[in-house]
């Protein structure tokens, strides 16, 4: 046990004493970890943020429907139901989908034919801190009507819808507010989202039917219940979409989703991937050969020291440990100094591209598991990389100390 | 514990052969033995054999043959089979021979350079997990280095080199020293400083040593036994006998 650490000790003031060669080896590894920790960090930073937007962006999980059919309330309920299915909810025709105007008195802009698009609980255009609207008055409105409206926080609109009865024209106005304003990432189109039962008052006025909630005159509505045309549909996860669009071309519904861009984006996040690995694998492996061969020309150069080192009696398993020490050590160095370079890196390449990222995203980027994993593998590399050194320091035979010293 | 007739080393018909491209030597002792506290010179020119015997009593080089190679360690009643040890290649057990019994002085002192000259005396000792602080001071001064005990070889002068070997040959108490050509690279003054300060101080430790050297003059030294030497040229190459 003496032995041992009585050695660790030679090993760790060799390296002390020969600071010089110590801080080349140390620099040559430094060039090697700095770029692969850097590179690491773009990998979870910029590219997982970039995949992860794109595969958990609602629209990608969205099957939609082409054309108009008719959907029941059983239908809807049993959509629900699916564990594949993360959100449904009707939607009426398309032609009467729309706000003919809608009228920002504070600024004294008005948008026409804001396509209104249903929600409810559970929306995934919603976040989780955004309000649902609710009733015949409440709307959430896309960052892009927002800006048509000039309205930079929630507050009254005046809405207008449009019909054409017994070939005269009719409109009705009503007062809606605006309770939130859906980041510009989430929604690129001028649209509302409103509830259902605002969209169905809608559809029953341009129908002539009248809305007593609104009071809005028309005919009595239908004792019948009530059939949609179309629905908004979002599948549990971007695995689900093709299962949900097979059952659904099955029952004869023809739809479209984005299921060639999912798998062109599952590619794309494998083979970036797959890149990473190969490069990082690369780094490693030259991190290995270059440290081995530094570490065996150093056995070389100390054969004489190190069969003195044998030769006082220090076993020859002891023996091989001193280049791995010594590995070891300069290895930890060399991963310290290149996480010291990487921290003002990071920041750098951070505040650079703080306009193009969203709160708590980061272009480059380590968690603390990816630190421990980076310290892990060069210190395993190192002690691959001393092996060779310790079976060559082990067969020097102590004699050499005697004869050449 | 041993006996004092008990020999320390005892060697019959130990060979060693070397071979070099269109050169054969072969080193033979027919009978040698090293008794405790003894003093024995190996003295002959270069390449006469007294390195090679030094370095088989160093247990550094194996033998090729023997009849009886053994060494006798103070603290246990059996003698060690050392050509056994070879034979089965047990170099730990070896290592563990030179680490408790054996000190080394070699020519240019062998002192590891990043060790300081406090740190490269106390190496033995601490190898064996003993705590050489109290031995180093006062082992220091009687050789005249205590003034350099914190600075590191390379600023030391040969002679001053030699007298930190010889304080590490000594600081772990080992039973026996093997010095080769403690004084060969050094000024005549010097040698002759250094062969006296080793000489008294194995002599007051009470350890055995064998000394190899080419050097010294051939006048008998007090308590010195010269081993018998001789060197043969055959048609096999050279061969050299040492015997006691």
């Amino acid at each position: 046990m003496s032995a041992t650490r009585e050695l660790l000790y030679l090993a760790y003031r060799d390296v002390v004493y020969e600071r010089r060669l110590t801080l080349c080896q140390v620099l040559a590894l430094l060039a090697v970890l700095a770029p692969l920790l850097i590179l690491f960090a773009l990998k979870f930073g910029l590219i997982d943020t970039l995949t992860t937007r794109l595969l958990t962006a609602p629209a990608n999980r969205e099957v939609i429907a082409v054309g108009s059919r008719h959907y029941e309330a059983a239908w809807f309920a049993q959509m629900a139901a699916r564990p594949d299915v993360a959100f449904i909810v009707p939607n009426t025709r398309r032609i009467s989908a729309s706000l003919s105007h809608l009228h920002n008195p504070a600024s004294g802009r008005t948008a026409t034919a804001l396509q209104m698009i249903p929600t409810a609980a559970g929306d995934p255009l919603l976040t989780a801190d955004q309000p649902v609207p609710q009733g015949m008055a409440e709307i959430v409105l896309s960052a892009s009507a927002a800006r048509a409206l000039d309205l930079t926080e929630p507050g009254p609109l005046i809405a207008r819808i449009a019909r054409t009865r017994s070939g005269q024209p009719e409109f009705v106005t009503w007062t809606v507010r605006v309770v939130a304003i859906l980041p510009a990432a989430t929604l690129s189109e001028d649209a509302a989202l409103v509830p259902l039962e605002l969209l169905i008052a809608t559809e029953d006025y341009r129908d002539g039917v009248a809305v007593a909630a609104l009071g809005w005159s028309g005919t009595a509505p239908a004792p019948t219940s009530r059939q949609f045309a179309r629905f908004r549909l979002y599948a549990a996860s971007l695995n689900d979409v093709a299962r949900l669009e097979a059952d659904l071309t099955a029952e004869g519904i023809s739809v479209r989703s984005q299921l060639a861009e999912i798998a062109a984006l599952h590619a794309l996040d494998r083979n970036l991937g797959r890149v990473f690995w190969l490069i990082a694998a690369l780094g490693l492996i030259g991190l290995v050969a270059s440290l081995a061969a530094s570490l065996v020309a150093t056995v070389e150069r100390k054969q004489r020291e190190l069969s003195i080192i044998r030769l006082i009696g220090f076993p020859t398993a002891s023996l091989i440990l001193y280049p791995v020490a010594q590995a070891v050590l300069i290895a930890t160095a060399a991963a310290l100094a290149a996480l010291l370079l990487y921290w003002p890196l990071s920041m750098l390449l951070n505040t650079w591209f703080a306009a193009s990222l969203r709160p708590s995203e980061a272009i480059c980027r380590l968690l603390p598991q990816h630190i421990l994993l980076a310290l892990a593998a060069t210190l395993i590399g190192a002690v691959i990389a001393a092996a060779w050194a310790g079976w060559r320091a082990a067969r020097i035979e102590p004699a050499e100390g005697v004869r050449n010293v | 514990m041993t006996s004092a007739a008990t020999p320390v080393y005892c060697c019959r018909a130990l060979v060693k052969q070397r071979r070099s491209t269109g050169s054969s030597f072969s080193l033979h002792v027919p009978t040698f033995e090293l008794h405790a506290g003894e003093i024995i010179l190996l003295r002959g020119a270069s390449g006469c054999g007294k390195s090679t015997l030094l370095d088989l009593l160093a247990l550094a080089l194996r033998p090729d043959a023997a009849e009886c190679f053994v060494f006798q360690p103070p603290t246990t009643a059996a003698p060690v089979d050392l050509w056994a040890h070879w034979q089965r290649g047990q170099y730990d057990a070896l290592a563990s021979l030179r680490r408790h019994h054996l000190g080394y002085i070699l020519q240019t002192g062998g002192l590891l350079p990043f060790l300081t000259v406090r740190e490269n005396i106390g190496l033995t000792a601490r190898l064996l997990g003993r705590d050489a602080t109290a031995m180093i001071g006062p082992l220091a001064a009687r050789l005249q280095i205590t003034v350099h005990l914190d600075t590191y070889p390379r600023q030391l002068s040969l002679g001053e080199r030699q007298r930190v070997a010889i304080a590490r040959a000594l600081a772990h108490q080992p039973a026996v020293i093997l010095a080769d050509e403690p004084t060969a690279s050094l000024d005549p003054r010097n040698a002759q400083i250094i062969r006296e300060l080793l000489l008294e101080l194995v002599r007051e430790s009470g350890t055995a040593a064998v000394i190899a050297t080419h050097d010294w003059d051939d006048e008998p030294i007090t308590g010195v036994r010269v081993l018998n030497h001789r060197l043969a040229s055959t048609a096999r190459g050279t061969q050299a006998y040492f015997w006691t």
